[in-house]
């Protein structure tokens, strides 16, 4: 009998250089996680994983290697559930859990997904975690929890729409320089590897909303701002001549699922980069906030991100680079990212905004946190959630100094906000 | 509940210290507070750190057969007997002793290292000796490559870390060893060439390098003199 051909996707026009970019020692990683009221079953945990990633195929994928491109191919079988470690975000291996490429963790009540960038952004990331979630405390409890674009139905068959590649559906091609200066980035001791510092710092979002309003910008805008403030002060203070400042600038993901019509599940943001250019003076927070804000106003718009998303299409798409063998891109890919990839900015803020979730089911969760895995050359990089009134501010960190945590905390706290701080930091 | 004194933060109860700043958690009206679970588990992913030393050494020693065995195997094609190739052999031997070897071992032990290094040449040069006949060796190329090692290594072990002198101190060494080096090769080569045992050109490097020395030795003991050119010549 004639076997059927597996199941096999391109990878989407972001995902492209995540393998390539990826080391021995570190892989492009995000987290999202829930917390429950109770502790956590492993084994319907297990149950509930089966149920949800068939009805995620963008999820039972593994990475193979083709002649030209990377591809990603269909498997069977599921993940183990994981232990939790006390260093989320350290690298994955693609030979270790099976080939799959996310990897389910439970600690005490605690629910959390790690997800390799290859396979979706923080957007479908925590719409896997919510459907996971649901799905559990609909077999712990029988909770029944309404179904939507959020929390999939696991009974529907899994729609084509949420595996298409939305970068070239949406691109209309007319492209833009993604020339920039590149930006001061923070210096401390290198830790190996293994060693990944989270430092989580919980606000009331009502009250960082007022604050924000106060100023008549965005929260994202306002935190941003922030962070600014206190990469800009770490610079001053590291004895850098004034006119050799270098422009401090934030790395603002946005999802572009607010622009398009679009209900992918696969990769689909891109990102802005505000900052400030410390070297003509010393900028006061209101003139911060007016640089972030008026620059997101530019930046963040359906044109404006077309023409970029348009551009990384159209350099996938020459005929000179596709017809190059996997290995030589890679090693292309390798460089660029290396010389490119995060050295415009000193620091990246990701928001995944306000996480709703039905009353049916938020009364059994009592905290959603989003982390980022550690990026190359940023060492200092903040994830922010906002569930049930409260924000999670998780920043990562691969060096020893906590310099940027405390001057961002410091300066929430002088503005007059609460922070209340939590981390994974060990008496040893 | 605990604040931070130095960041006004407030702490969660798993912490012990600021995770911000390292300041110690003192509560004056919980003197013996409990220190509440940790949101992470204690376990850590670990990552192996360090390259396998060993199997490098193994695979590059591995990879070095390759050219040996090529040239080993043209030479015997050609002319039917080791000849030329021979040069080749002490030189991978040489490159192996030279680089590889270190990888056996856990860590860079620089004199024994150097040393070894050293005694490779000697003995690659003896072995060119052989090959080509001649008497070159016992006369010139024993005693000058022997006593550049000798020199090296001392110079090894003072550079190495372990002996605390002052900069001027070790400047003072290679100058004085330098001299004296300079003297060994004119007594050698006047010895070989000439047959008589004469000091000639070599003086006029050893006169400055044993007054420079001097002068450096002068100046670390002279602490005042020392900070005052130090001021000087700052940039």
């Amino acid at each position: 009998m004639e076997q059927k051909p597996k199941r096999w996707m391109k990878l989407d026009n972001a995902a492209k250089i995540y393998p390539a970019a990826k080391r021995r020692n570190w892989t492009a990683l995000f987290r999202v996680s829930a917390e429950l009221t109770e502790p956590v079953d492993p084994v319907i945990l297990a149950q509930a994983q089966r149920v949800t990633l068939a009805r995620f195929p963008g999820f039972s994928l593994r990475l193979r290697r083709g002649f030209f491109w990377f591809y990603l191919e269909h498997i069977d079988g599921m993940p183990d559930i994981q232990p939790d470690v006390g260093n989320p975000c350290v690298r994955m291996r693609l030979n270790e859990n099976k080939g799959f490429m996310f990897r389910v963790r439970y600690y005490r009540c605690r629910i959390s997904v790690e997800i390799f960038h290859v396979l979706t952004d923080g957007t479908g990331g925590m719409c896997f975690l919510k459907t996971l979630v649901a799905e559990y405390l609909r077999i712990k409890y029988g909770a029944e929890i309404p179904r939507g674009y959020e929390i999939l139905d696991c009974t529907e068959q899994p729609k084509s729409e949420e595996t298409e590649d939305a970068f070239f559906k949406y691109a209309r091609g007319i492209t833009r320089n993604r020339g920039e200066l590149d930006a001061y980035y923070i210096k401390g001791t290198e830790e190996p590897g293994d060693v990944i510092h989270i430092t989580c710092g919980m606000l009331d979002t009502a009250r960082v909303l007022e604050e924000a309003k106060k100023h008549s910008v965005t929260l994202t805008e306002y935190l941003t701002a922030a962070l600014i403030m206190a990469i800009d002060k770490i610079q001053r203070h590291s004895g850098r001549a004034q006119h050799k400042l270098l422009p401090v600038k934030i790395c603002v993901p946005i999802n572009l699922r607010r622009f398009y019509p679009t209900h992918t599940l696969r990769n689909f943001s891109n990102y802005t980069n505000p900052g400030i250019e410390p070297k003509y003076g010393e900028y006061s927070f209101d003139e911060v906030l007016k640089a972030v804000h008026h620059h997101m106003g530019v930046e963040v718009t359906e044109k404006l991100l077309n023409a970029k998303i348009s551009t990384n299409v159209r350099s996938e798409s020459y005929r000179i680079l596709r017809i190059m063998p996997l290995f030589v891109k890679n090693m292309a890919m390798k460089l660029v990212y290396h010389f490119v990839g995060d050295r415009q900015t000193s620091s990246c803020i990701s928001n995944l905004g306000q996480v709703t979730l039905p009353p049916q089911m938020a009364k059994y969760v009592t905290r959603v946190d989003f982390i980022l895995g550690p990026l190359s050359r940023n060492k200092v990089i903040c994830a922010a959630a906002s569930y049930n009134g409260t924000m999670y501010l998780n920043f990562t960190r691969t060096i020893k100094e906590t310099a940027v945590e405390r001057e961002f905390f410091r300066f929430l706290v002088k503005q007059g906000l609460k922070v209340k701080i939590e981390s994974n930091q060990r008496e040893d | 509940m605990s604040y931070c004194v130095n960041c006004g933060v407030e702490l969660a109860d798993s912490e012990k210290k600021c995770p911000l700043c390292g300041v110690e958690v003192i509560n004056p009206a919980q003197p013996r507070r409990e220190i509440g679970a940790s949101p992470y588990p204690r376990r850590l992913e670990t990552i192996n750190r360090k390259m396998d030393r060993r199997f490098f050494a193994q695979l590059s020693g591995l990879l070095l057969l390759i050219p040996l065995l090529i040239t080993v195997l043209v030479n015997l094609l050609t002319s039917g007997e080791l000849s030329w190739s021979g040069y080749v052999i002490g030189a991978l031997a040489m490159l192996f002793v030279w680089v590889v070897l270190p990888f056996y071992f856990k860590r860079y032990y620089t004199v024994p290292f150097v040393a070894a290094d050293c005694v490779s040449v000697v003995l690659y040069l003896w072995f060119v000796q052989w090959l080509t006949g001649g008497d070159w060796f016992y006369t010139v190329g024993l005693p000058l490559s022997a006593g550049a090692g000798l020199f090296t290594v001392l110079l090894a072990a003072v550079f190495s870390g372990k002996v605390k002198l002052g900069m001027l101190v070790k400047t003072a060494f290679i100058l004085f060893s330098a001299g004296l080096y300079t003297v060994c090769v004119n007594v050698i080569v006047a010895q070989a060439s000439a047959g008589t045992v004469s000091v000639g050109w070599s003086l006029y490097a050893l006169v400055p390098c044993l007054v420079l020395g001097v002068a450096a030795l002068i100046i670390e003991r002279r602490k005042n003199f020392k900070e005052e050119i130090r001021r000087r010549l700052f940039f």
